[in-house]
């Protein structure tokens, strides 16, 4: 009977050397493979298959309210938040592979099971806690490899972005691309650009290279919008970040030029513009350049301009209004050229709270003075009674030319113009009534005029100043007063660009 | 669960992360192996 006892005790034994051992390694190798298996099943669930009823992240990246509705760009919040999904998805998948393996120990050592098989409880027991420990290990070791792995590429997409603004920055600093709005006239550093996507209109008012996007980001409805003018993003239609005002004129694409008009009242501002623009359409006409209105204001505005010099009739008085900018696309040899010309009520120019409010003057280089010489006191005590019957109508009886210059001369300094690198075209009007003075026209206003002052004055603060006497008329034969083009040739010249005429 | 249109817009990135991930795992295994 004892004989017996020590072989079942003999046997007892050498089974649990062999059930134990084999057991735990079992456990081991099961747990230790399947927890960062696991932790890859709930990976691919979680960034491919994307079933539903995942668990929800934490921490989901959000977006204040004014962001622009646009989608964000993976590396920018989602790929962590995808991260701490799968991270939550694998322990999930581990406590429930967790509890099937603790559930089946536990049934070893029930009353039920015969007493062999609680060796194997004891061994997976202990191979189990081994494995899970070293499989955790693992799976940590592969979510950081993943972490590494979103950290690594968020910083390559945040460098790329960083590039490739710097790189658009530098295209319009080399092309001298100075966006302005035209309405507001604020300086745009980059328009908005609304949704191309059909029946979507939302805006975004900053497309370049960021959260949302490194090369093209994509809208709320889905459509995929470009970046960066770069890549063509000036096809969509523009408005501005300040104003909100569309930007017909395609911003980006060309240079920008300000002209700002500024005089008294009645000077022959509007006359001026009117027939800058005409001359402009008679050398499209002759096939010498192409100018066109860059948007539909301007073409609303304008369109009627060389019927009304054609014709011979009064231009409408200019509203006391802040004005907006008539915008012409001029497209020569060299290139094209955006111009913006404001045309102010000669009032703005009387007060300086008037004229401050002339943003645009900041925004310019080349000033356009008009002065109505008859509304020179001197000028027209001088002219023959007859004479100044037959020009009274036509006269400005508005104050001095001079303190329309003064006042504007002083509002330039204020907003900072470099007035030593601006340039001054002081443009006398009514040469088609007064006729061309012989000789040159600086000299005729300084000793005709009694213009000295202002003379000195523009010579002492700009960079360069030149005198023009204009008519602007037009024959019934459609040609335009040489006048025009000569000052034109002028104030483009300064940005280089070639005008027909002028020996070029 | 993102919307349909965040879904679409990140189904790439994702499977570059888990391709990426996957990559880096298999060859640090491979080099824990040979090495």
């Amino acid at each position: 009977m004892w004989l017996a006892g020590v072989l079942f005790a003999f046997f007892y034994v050498i089974y649990l050397a062999i059930v134990v051992p084999a057991a735990a390694l079992a456990a081991a190798a099961v747990y230790g493979l399947g927890v960062p298996v696991r932790y890859f099943m709930a990976l691919g669930r979680v960034l491919i298959a994307r079933p539903a009823g995942l668990p929800a992240p934490r921490r989901r990246p959000r977006l204040p309210a004014d962001a622009d509705p646009a989608v964000l760009q993976y590396f920018y919040g989602p790929a962590t938040a995808d991260a701490d999904q799968a991270l939550r998805a694998a322990c999930d998948d581990c406590r429930g592979f967790w509890d099937a393996g603790a559930s089946r120990i536990r049934s070893y050592f029930r009353s039920d099971k015969p007493w062999i098989t609680r060796p194997l409880g004891v061994g997976g027991a202990a191979g189990m806690a081994v494995g899970t420990a070293a499989g955790a290990a693992a799976a940590a070791g592969c979510a950081l490899i993943q972490l590494v792995a979103v950290g690594v590429s968020a910083a390559l997409v945040r460098a790329a972005g960083a590039v490739l603004r710097g790189t658009d920055s530098a295209f319009l600093r080399v092309k001298n691309i100075r966006m302005v709005c035209p309405a507001c006239s604020e300086r745009v550093p980059y328009p908005g650009y609304v949704c191309p996507g059909s029946g979507c209109a939302r805006r975004h008012r900053d497309v370049r290279p960021g959260r949302f996007g490194i090369m093209r980001r994509r809208c709320q409805c889905g459509t995929r919008m470009n970046t960066l003018l770069l890549f063509g993003s000036s096809r969509m239609a523009a408005f501005c970040p300040y104003c909100g005002h569309p930007l017909e004129h395609r911003p980006g694409e060309a240079p920008e030029t300000v002209l700002p008009f500024f005089g008294a009242t009645g000077a022959g501002k509007t006359r001026l513009l009117f027939s800058i623009v005409t001359q402009l359409q008679v050398w499209t006409r002759e096939g010498q350049l192409t100018a066109e209105f860059a948007d539909s204001v301007t073409t609303r505005e304008l369109d009627a301009a060389e019927h009304i010099l054609r014709s011979g009739s009064a231009t409408a008085k200019t509203p006391v209004l802040l004005p907006r900018a008539h915008v012409i696309r001029v497209r020569s040899g060299k290139g094209t050229r955006i111009l913006h010309m404001f045309d102010a009520a000669g009032e703005r120019f009387y007060h300086s709270d008037r004229t401050q409010e002339l943003g645009y003057l900041g925004q310019a280089r080349t000033f356009i003075l008009v002065i109505d010489p008859l509304s020179v006191e001197a000028f027209w005590a001088r002219l023959p009674p007859g004479r100044r019957a037959e020009l009274g109508p036509a006269r400005s009886t508005a104050p001095s030319p001079e303190l329309a210059y003064q006042q504007t001369h002083q509002e330039i300094e204020a907003m900072g113009v470099p007035l030593r690198k601006a340039r001054l075209a002081v443009v006398f009007s009514r040469a088609d009534l007064i006729g061309t003075p012989e000789g040159d026209v600086e000299q005729w206003a300084r000793c005709e005029l009694g213009l000295g002052n202002l003379i000195r004055s523009a010579h002492h603060s700009f960079k360069e100043t030149c005198f023009f006497h204009t008519a602007a008329v037009m024959t019934a034969a459609g040609v335009m007063d040489e006048s025009v083009a000569a000052l034109m040739r002028w104030v483009l010249a300064g940005d280089g660009v070639a005008l027909p005429g002028g020996g070029s | 669960m993102t919307g349909p249109v965040e879904e679409r817009a990140y189904r790439w990135p994702r499977w570059f992360v888990f391709a990426v991930t996957l990559a880096v795992i298999i060859m640090l295994s491979v080099l824990w192996l040979v090495v």
